[in-house]
């Protein structure tokens, strides 16, 4: 089987060539790019299947080769881990609501590194339920089609709004939501919710769902997300 | 007003006096007895008219001193009006308009003073103050304000506050102040003067507890919100710095720890690597912490006589290594000596990073020219490079700490991002200054500017 293509766009020497080490270990195929400018043209001729993207680059930062990698229909469906030592809430926010697919703070474990790298190369292969499709995860069963919601068999009472949430943080289990994203799922329901309503939704949401709450994870400072 | 009748109609109201009169007489006496009322006509006239002008002059004059006088209060320098009055008509009325002026003219002046003061404390207010009326328009504007948005004395009479400062965050300010009746904050950026001001405002009351406007208070925190984002970026720098080689360490370790030591020439690799990062954090922390200590004995850093020149050769010999690995020539042209009152370590620990960046950024082959000349009682002693240069753009920013042109090299080349801050510190620190000139393509010279050692300078 051919090995799945990985780029690492670094411009630390040392943290690429230790990304690359343990990346090839785990069986897949890793190419280093150290500057934003050589990084477009190689992804476009190579096309991996993965791209781990440092934030702060020499020549073209790490948030402008991401717009263009979004802007290319050639490079927009290539999933996108954002790096970041800046731990500028910013620019990770921007990040992810451009599209990017998950971030992960400098420093990091090697282990989660390689974790999240997985887990979005597996979401890229299983393909995300659709609108009606009903979902099954843990004790928590949504059944779109009724408009409904069941935890360990119990209905559960949600609002038009909170469904509407819930059921598209579901769809994409292990996904970081923004506020801004949940905004936008939520327009054209019963409430009109801002970002900052967003939280008191996702606490009415937690303590219906009761112990199944815990799903919905806070991701400090970007927004929430729910766990697989 | 019935005296200035009396004199417009005088000549009507003699007429009819003398024809009254005379059919008095005539009346009384009778027809045929007309050179007796000719006569006594004649004496009662001259009568008449005599004790008219004493009637005149004694009932009209004061009351043309009296309005002199009043007219006079409007000019309240004058002091003399009360004396006017002396030969009045009646003591009693006279002492009381007396008192009567007196308490006009104490308040007055009263009213002058506090206007004077108030005004006098609103000028020297170093906060800008700005008082507008119920429908908008401007009451007050004090110096501070008029200087902050550069208003000229009277433009605000009788404008709208709109008119006068055109920004629309300031007018909604004002606007929500005017409907909120309550005291408020806010931070306000004036793009036009490219100020950010803290904007306190509170409503107006009279003595009847109506509103009849607000108060704005003004504070010019442009520098301070300058330094607030120089700071932020400073803690968001450091973090980054000290973050990357803790990444590395960890990553290394980890990997280590994962795969045990099964390739023994990989593990010592990756501990080579593991040992290049903590040199370089420490590396970090140490410069870190001799720049807050210049910094803080800015002041009173140690300094004494001393020669440069040895310094700069020792220096040079130091790096003597690397400047033949890469093909360096340093050219002197210095004097034999250069005293200066000074603190030797520092200024060894400036030269140090001045040399390190001309070696590392000078191209193979090339060479380094140290200088030195006196100019203006000063010493200016200039690093040269014949490198790739620097950008304009940079110039303003390269002595901030972790300010890097180029990140990725800089790093690799072992710099902490703080050499020129420590420099630039370092020279501060010796009351001098340092400059840059620098072209693309060209080389770059660093100059350093000390005063001149003379020997009645106080050792400290």
């Amino acid at each position: 089987m051919q090995k799945e293509k990985i780029f690492v766009i670094e411009d630390e020497e040392d943290i690429a060539e230790i990304i690359r080490f343990n990346l090839q270990r785990e069986g897949f195929e890793v190419k280093v790019v150290y500057s934003g400018n050589e990084a477009i043209s190689r992804i476009k001729q190579e096309m991996p299947k993965l791209i781990l993207l440092d934030l702060m680059l020499p020549g073209i930062d790490g948030l402008t080769l991401f717009r263009l990698l979004k802007q290319d229909a050639a490079t927009k469906s290539i999933p996108v881990i954002m790096v970041t030592a800046k731990g500028e809430e910013t620019d990770i926010v921007t990040g992810l609501e451009l599209g990017a697919d998950d971030y992960i703070p400098k420093p990091f474990k090697i282990r989660e590194l390689i974790a999240r790298v997985k887990s979005v190369m597996r979401k890229k292969t299983t393909i995300t339920p659709s609108e009606t499709d009903d979902i099954q995860i843990g004790e928590i069963r949504i059944l779109p089609e009724k408009h409904e919601i069941y935890v360990n068999d119990q209905l559960v009472k949600l609002t038009q709004t909170e469904f509407k949430i819930l059921h598209a943080m579901a769809r994409k289990p292990g996904r970081v939501f923004t506020r801004y994203q949940i905004v936008d799922v939520a327009r054209g329901s019963d409430a009109i919710v801002t970002d900052r309503s967003v939280d008191v939704h996702i606490v009415s949401i937690r303590r219906k769902l009761g112990s199944a709450g815990k799903r919905i994870e806070t991701v400090h400072g970007v927004g929430y997300k729910f766990l697989e | 007003m019935i005296y200035q009748w009396f004199v417009r109609n005088s000549i009507i109201i003699g007429i009819s006096v003398f024809v009254v009169l005379w059919f008095g007489l005539y009346f009384i006496a009778g027809y045929k007895n007309y050179k007796t009322i000719l006569l006594l006509w004649f004496v009662l006239t001259a009568v008449l008219s005599i004790l008219n002008v004493l009637f005149l002059k004694k009932v009209i004059q004061p009351f043309e001193r009296l309005i002199e006088t009043i007219q006079s209060l409007h000019q309240p320098s004058d002091n003399k009006p009360q004396s006017l009055l002396q030969e009045s008509l009646d003591e009693k009325f006279n002492q009381s308009l007396r008192n009567l002026i007196e308490k006009l003219q104490a308040n007055y002046s009263n009213i002058v003073h506090q206007r004077n003061e108030l005004e006098a404390l609103l000028s020297s207010m170093v906060e800008g103050m700005i008082a507008v009326d119920n429908q908008g328009y401007v009451l007050r504007i004090n110096r501070a304000a008029r200087e902050l948005f550069s208003i000229h004395n009277d433009e605000f009479n009788g404008k709208l506050l709109i008119e006068v400062v055109r920004n629309t965050d300031l007018q909604n300010f004002v606007q929500k102040l005017l409907t909120q009746k309550t005291t408020l904050e806010d931070k306000i950026v004036i793009s036009k003067i490219q100020k950010t001001l803290q904007v306190h405002g509170s409503p107006l009351y009279d003595t009847q507890g109506m509103q009849f406007g607000v108060v704005l208070v003004l504070n010019d925190i442009t520098r301070l919100e300058k330094l607030e984002k120089i700071r932020r970026e400073f803690v968001s720098n450091v973090s980054h710095e000290l973050k990357t080689p803790i990444t590395s360490i960890r990553g290394y370790v980890e990997t280590i720890r994962e795969i045990g030591f099964e390739d023994r020439e990989m593990t010592i690799k990756f501990l080579d690597t593991i040992l290049k990062h903590t040199e370089r954090l420490s590396a970090i922390i140490e410069d870190l912490l001799n720049l807050s200590r210049i910094e803080r004995d800015e002041r009173e850093i140690e300094k004494e006589e001393m020669d440069l020149i040895p310094i700069l050769r020792n220096l040079v010999e130091e790096l003597e290594p690397r400047l033949q690995k890469y093909q360096i020539q340093v050219e002197f042209k210095v004097p034999n000596q250069l005293i200066c009152l000074g603190n030797k370590l520092l200024l060894r620990q400036a030269f140090f990073n001045l040399l390190d960046n001309a070696i590392k950024y000078a191209a193979d082959g090339k060479k380094i020219v140290i200088q030195s000349q006196i100019q203006d009682q000063k010493i200016v002693l200039s690093f040269q490079d014949f490198g790739p240069g620097i950008d304009k753009k940079h110039h303003e920013r390269i002595f901030e700490r972790f300010y890097r042109l180029d990140v990725a090299r800089s790093r690799n080349l072992g710099g902490t991002g703080l050499g020129l801050a420590i420099v630039k510190h370092v020279i501060l620190a010796h009351h001098g200054n340092v400059t840059l000139e620098s072209e693309v393509g060209k080389g770059t010279t660093f100059q350093i500017h000390l005063p001149i050692f003379t020997p009645n300078d106080q050792l400290t």
